[in-house]
């Protein structure tokens, strides 16, 4: 745990802006009167740089700096919210004003005596990542990879490369007193080929990423990308129409995740339980999946993608128990939805930016390992596919509909793995799905840091992963009838 | 106006910025700048559920030296920070590589004098007026099929933006629009099922709003009609694709026609070009002038003029859609589609009421939402999950969920057999819905 944090991100946020804690207590007087619940500054600011190659030579590099403060109050179930891009008093007075208009006012509270400087679990670098190689190292390893990828095979065509990070600095100034900080570094970095072969055309993309910085990507780290990403154009070239309907469906270990992240992750968060929109609303304690599915998510995990040290509220990340032998345990919260809901929460109040309201998100969601050997899982599946990798997904969190797209699949015929198949859509229903998990391998696997998250337009970095595992039957989209 | 939108400041700021960067060395320069402010409220249970008001700014900047290339962005408006912008994207530029193509857009092509487009048509609206609009959209969406229907909120939304276009040929243009919205959504249930479904009305100018009363029937109507959703088998259907999902239908098509995707030969339509891809009764036209369009715009997004042209005309695709680069990348002139197109209009010879089409179909499916991201615009390879109704003998028999449709999108525009008549205005696409002869339906 840390304090130097929260003394080194004030330096960088309130003072270098001219701001002191009494112009804090400031904003707050305007804000706090008995009918207010919650309320809470949060000052952010985040320097990003990407650089992109195609066509064998890196076109651009471009920069990008944003900062602002959002301000929150909260009465009951009604928030109010105001931000401003101006670190100046004015503009935090006038955000103040305009947040707390939900309100008629009422008495004045006791103004803050003195702030109660939180600690901060370290869980990740505090470097700027931008600075962790020079420009002509970022374009290097950029054409490197453009090498490498040509190298593979004759049949790859383009490639495109791109390589990016983040360096985020938070303040947060809760009403009651309380003040938090945290800096998130993120870097990423992600390929695309395509490959040819006649009048065929097949794309491929690999990549990955974390909370740290570029020293991450190593030569070999860089090659493991590049060699999947090539294999999957490669492979498609030769995929053969996908079946359609309903047969066993055998999901490969690390992103396949994205099945739980879809299926159930998004149904367990706290808001949409607290408003009984979600399939999964007063389903706690009652069995939602197979008793070989146990379900986590995890803001702990050291250096990962989704992993927060403190959420956008200043709650201390956590690893919630979601789904435990198959009985739904706990939900996601955030703190107006765990007050609501007379719960605690769990460090899942997540946003976008300063410019958003936080809601209950997703970190890290994961399943943890069963006994199963993955290739006793394969050999179990008479007539099936087995999917390696994903696009995105998509659910429909009240009926519980949810789709994740194949970029990688093949067809499993008396339990071994023949042909490649074409990219297909699988679709199944939320509340079901997991109590048809009849094997689950015990080679648990983490995405490499990939994963964007969207809900009401807001996005956030994401983590999933879950070892190989079976359902035993779920809705193939292909064309093959 | 507050200082906010204070037109005079940004265009200072553009100027500063093009100023300093020519004087570093920079051999052109290109400099966006937009500003918006907003508000929005949002309903649940008769009760306020968030006030929000937005306030946002950032300014952009592209530098080049030579052919080489770099971009930087902010949203602190200080002269030193713009200053850190213009020296970040010089600095980048100078490791980017000469890429024989990059430059600002030939003279010529810039638009000094744009067509003059009215898009901006401020609400005067308060918080309180905002809220009880948004009130007497839910109630009245409550007070329908009662014991069946819940709210998942109701909401309305108002967004002003100035947004300026500059470079260092002399090129500066700015203007104001508007945008505004309403919503209601609601979830039916019945015996445990839970189904949700929303309506909602978005316009330039609040006056062309539909009505709450409006909204709330609709969500209303469409809410109950998915109670009772379910699977079909597995099996080859006529498919109609309606409102949204008809409009996505065609978005593939102009994406797989955007000059980029055809450079990076990572589309469908490459060497398709004045080739037929559509029955011949079709044609898809861009029109960037339509009074209150949703994609109107008297230039592209580095200030070349846009023009009236046709996409497709009788089935034939006629052009690629270019940018200044990806067109001197494959050796054309850029059709003033950076940032992609302007209002397109999908005409046919042979439309129909969406009645008679429904009324037409012996068994299929029309497919009011699609579900996923399995589109490929590489081969066009498509997949995706769907809710919808199941029809037979020209009559809606119930609702369909957990199934998906496939096909290939080349053949899925050869093999269209009807065009509606209704078009719904609220898309950048217009069109009517779109009948597709067959495509496999997977399902149980």
């Amino acid at each position: 745990m840390s304090q130097e944090i929260i003394h080194r991100v004030t330096d960088s946020l309130l003072t270098s802006s001219g701001l002191s804690l009494q112009d804090i207590d400031r904003v707050f007087s305007k804000i706090m009167c008995s009918n207010v619940d919650y309320a809470d500054l949060y000052f952010q600011s985040v320097y990003h740089e990407s650089w992109y190659l195609e066509e064998g030579i890196v076109k651009e590099g471009s920069y990008a700096y944003d900062q602002g403060v959002g301000i929150r109050v909260v009465s009951g179930e009604k928030t109010g919210y105001a931000y401003s891009d101006d670190l100046v008093l004015p503009a935090l007075e006038d955000a103040a004003i305009a947040a707390r208009s939900i309100n008629r006012l009422g008495n004045a509270t006791q103004a803050i005596k003195a702030w109660n400087r939180g600690s901060t679990p370290i869980m990740y670098s505090h470097n700027n990542p931008l600075d962790s190689m020079t420009s002509q190292q970022k374009v290097d390893l950029l054409n490197k990879a453009d090498q490498l990828a040509r190298a593979a095979s004759p049949k790859v065509t383009q490639v495109m490369a791109s390589l990016s990070s983040s360096y985020e600095q938070v303040l947060i100034f809760n009403h009651d007193g309380s003040c938090h900080a945290d800096i998130r570094p993120l870097v990423r970095f992600n390929i695309q080929v395509l490959a040819e072969f006649g009048d065929k055309r097949e794309g491929g993309s690999c990549g990955g990423g974390l909370r740290g910085d570029y020293a991450h990507f190593s030569d070999v780290l860089i090659q493991e990308f590049v060699n999947k990403a090539v294999k999957q154009a490669l492979t498609n070239l030769e995929a053969i129409p996908a079946p359609a309907g309903l047969m066993p469906v055998v999901l490969g270990s690390g992103w396949p995740g994205v099945l739980l992240h879809e299926a159930i992750g998004h149904g367990l968060e706290g808001d949409f339980i607290r408003k009984k929109t979600s399939a999964f609303t007063d389903k706690l304690g009652q069995r939602v999946a197979s008793d070989k599915c146990t379900i986590v998510d995890d803001a702990t995990l050291l250096n990962r993608r989704g992993s927060v040290a403190i959420d956008d509220e200043g709650t201390v990340g956590q690893n919630t128990m979601l789904i435990e032998n198959g009985i739904l345990r706990g939900f996601m919260q955030d703190k107006l939805n765990a007050r609501l809901m007379g719960v605690a929460a769990t460090g899942n109040g997540r946003r976008e930016s300063y410019a958003h309201i936080p809601m209950p998100r997703m970190t890290n969601t994961y399943m943890l390992p069963g006994d199963d050997d993955p290739a006793d899982i394969i050999k179990s599946v008479k007539k099936g596919i087995y999917a390696v990798n994903f696009g995105g997904g998509e659910v429909d969190i009240t009926s519980g509909k949810f789709v994740f797209s194949a970029s990688e699949a093949y067809l499993i015929e008396d339990g071994k793995v023949t042909a490649p198949i074409k990219g297909a859509t699988l679709i199944g229903n939320g509340p079901d799905v997991l109590t048809k998990v009849t094997m689950v391998g015990n080679d648990l696997q983490l995405d490499p840091g990939v994963g964007v998250c969207g809900k009401d337009g807001q996005s956030v970095p994401v983590g999933v992963g879950q070892p190989t595992l079976k359902v035993s039957e779920m809705v193939v989209g292909g064309t093959q009838l | 106006m507050t200082t906010q939108l204070n037109t005079e400041f940004l265009k200072e700021i553009a100027e500063q910025a093009i100023d300093f960067a020519q004087r570093k060395g920079a051999d052109a320069v290109e400099v966006d700048v937009h500003a918006g402010q907003g508000m929005s409220v949002n309903i649940l249970n008769q009760q306020i559920d968030s006030l929000e008001y937005d306030r946002g700014k950032e300014f952009s900047i592209t530098v080049y030296l030579g052919k080489k290339r770099g971009s930087a962005t902010t949203n602190d408006f200080s002269l030193d920070s713009i200053k850190r912008a213009v020296n970040a994207a010089y600095d980048f530029a100078t490791y980017a590589a000469e890429d024989p193509y990059s430059g600002l857009p030939d003279r010529e092509q810039l638009a000094f004098n744009p067509q003059k487009l009215e898009q901006y048509y401020p609400w005067d609206i308060t918080a309180e007026k905002a809220i009880e609009l948004a009130m007497a959209c839910e109630a009245h969406a409550l007070s329908i099929n009662k014991p069946l229907i819940k709210s998942d909120g109701a909401g309305l939304s108002t967004h002003q933006t100035y947004e300026l276009l500059a470079n260092s040929e002399g090129f500066m243009q700015g203007y104001f629009s508007s945008s505004h919205s309403m919503h209601c959504a609601l979830i039916a249930e019945k015996n445990g099922e839970m189904q949700s479904e929303s309506e909602y009305t978005c316009a330039m100018d609040p006056t062309d709003l539909w009505t709450t009363d409006y909204i709330a029937e609709e969500a209303n109507k469409k809410a109950i009609a998915r109670l009772g959703a379910r699977q079909i088998p597995t099996q080859n259907l006529p498919i109609l694709f309606v409102n949204q999902a008809a409009a996505s239908f065609w978005k593939y098509l102009i994406g797989a026609a955007m000059g980029g995707n055809i450079y990076r030969r990572s589309s469908f339509l490459l060497d398709q070009l004045n080739q037929i891809i559509l029955p011949e009764h079709i044609s898809l036209i861009e029109k960037p002038f339509l009074h209150k369009g949703v994609g109107s715009s008297p230039f592209d997004d580095e200030g070349v003029y846009t023009r009236e042209k046709n996409l497709i005309h009788h089935g034939r695709l006629m052009t690629y859609l270019m940018s200044t680069y990806s067109g001197r990348q494959l050796g054309i002139p850029t059709t003033g589609n950076a940032g992609g197109v302007h209002n397109i209009v999908v005409e046919s010879a042979q439309v129909k009421p969406l009645a008679d089409l429904i009324g037409g179909m012996h068994k299929g499916l029309i497919v009011t939402d699609t579900l996923g991201q399995g589109v490929s615009l590489v081969n066009g390879d498509y997949s995706k999950g769907m809710t919808g109704f199941y029809v037979e003998n020209g009559q809606i028999q119930f609702p369909v969920e957990e199934i998906t449709i496939a096909g290939n999108l080349k053949d899925m525009y050869q093999q269209i057999v009807g065009i509606g008549v209704e078009q719904d205005h609220r898309y950048n696409i217009r069109t009517g819905a779109v009948l597709i002869e067959n495509m496999a339906v997977a399902g149980s």
